[in-house]
């Protein structure tokens, strides 16, 4: 117990408890400080992106069914769509699923 | 970018390359009986197109296009026939320079390509989903 105690002091536990809150979680914690981008931006960005890809891939379909573009582009167009919204699907589930971790932990 | 995404852009080009290619090709074998009307006139010359490199800066990838469409300055065949409105004062009718057996062998390779291009596609698509996999 002795040997324990030595090597996870009470004060170890309070610095790392202190700089735990150090970290920014909240979006804008990171913008006052000037480290980067948040997380939260970080996602927006990438929900851009894939609502981009999402309305260039509609409009070019519609352009493939009037002839405008040649199949190949809407197949293109098309592939695109679907990797990216897998991408958005498996980070949503994957930020759920660490959601439900933490909302599982006993307090 | 990311290497994954651009193969499918640099596979595209070499499939909308080689579809430019294909269509040469008919273009040859469709006009392979293609004659002048006059007296003397000439025949269809055979198309012929060369491709080059074209470096994306943005994706930082070589991706391919056509060069330029040419024409084949090879002689065209004469054939005897006094009858054709293209014959000469000899009767002689000139036809055009396609040599069909030429024209398949090209079709053969154009197709060769495209699938294998598209071999390149399927690969670099199948690599992301199963990366994006890793996350399940």
């Amino acid at each position: 117990m002795t040997e324990f105690s030595s090597i996870l002091s009470t004060s170890n536990v309070r610095g790392a408890y202190r700089s735990s809150q150090e970290l920014s979680g909240l979006p804008g914690a990171a913008d006052a400080t000037g480290k980067g981008e948040s997380f939260s931006d970080m996602l927006r960005d990438a929900t851009t992106n894939t609502v981009q890809t999402i309305r260039e891939a509609e409009t070019v379909a519609q352009k493939g069914l009037t002839g405008e573009v040649g199949t190949q582009r809407v197949v293109e167009a098309t592939l695109e769509l679907e990797s990216s919204v897998k991408m958005m699907v498996s980070m949503r589930d994957k930020v759920i699923e660490a959601y439900q971790e933490i909302m599982r932990m006993p307090i | 970018m990311d290497p994954l995404s651009s193969i499918s852009a640099i596979a595209a080009s070499g499939m909308r390359a080689q579809g430019e290619r294909l269509k040469v090709v008919s273009e040859n074998v469709a006009n392979a009986d293609s004659t002048g009307n006059t007296p003397g006139a000439d025949a269809y010359r055979r198309k012929t197109l060369a491709f080059e490199e074209l470096v994306d800066r943005e994706m930082g990838a070589s991706m391919v296009k056509v060069e330029e469409i040419g024409r084949d300055k090879s002689p065209f065949a004469l054939v005897h026939d006094p009858a054709h409105p293209a014959a000469d004062a000899k009767g002689m009718v000139k036809m055009p320079n396609v040599n069909p057996i030429l024209e398949m062998s090209n079709m053969r390779e154009a197709s060769r390509s495209y699938e294998a291009n598209m071999n390149m596609f399927e690969a670099g698509r199948d690599m992301r989903t199963q990366m994006l996999d890793l996350l399940r």
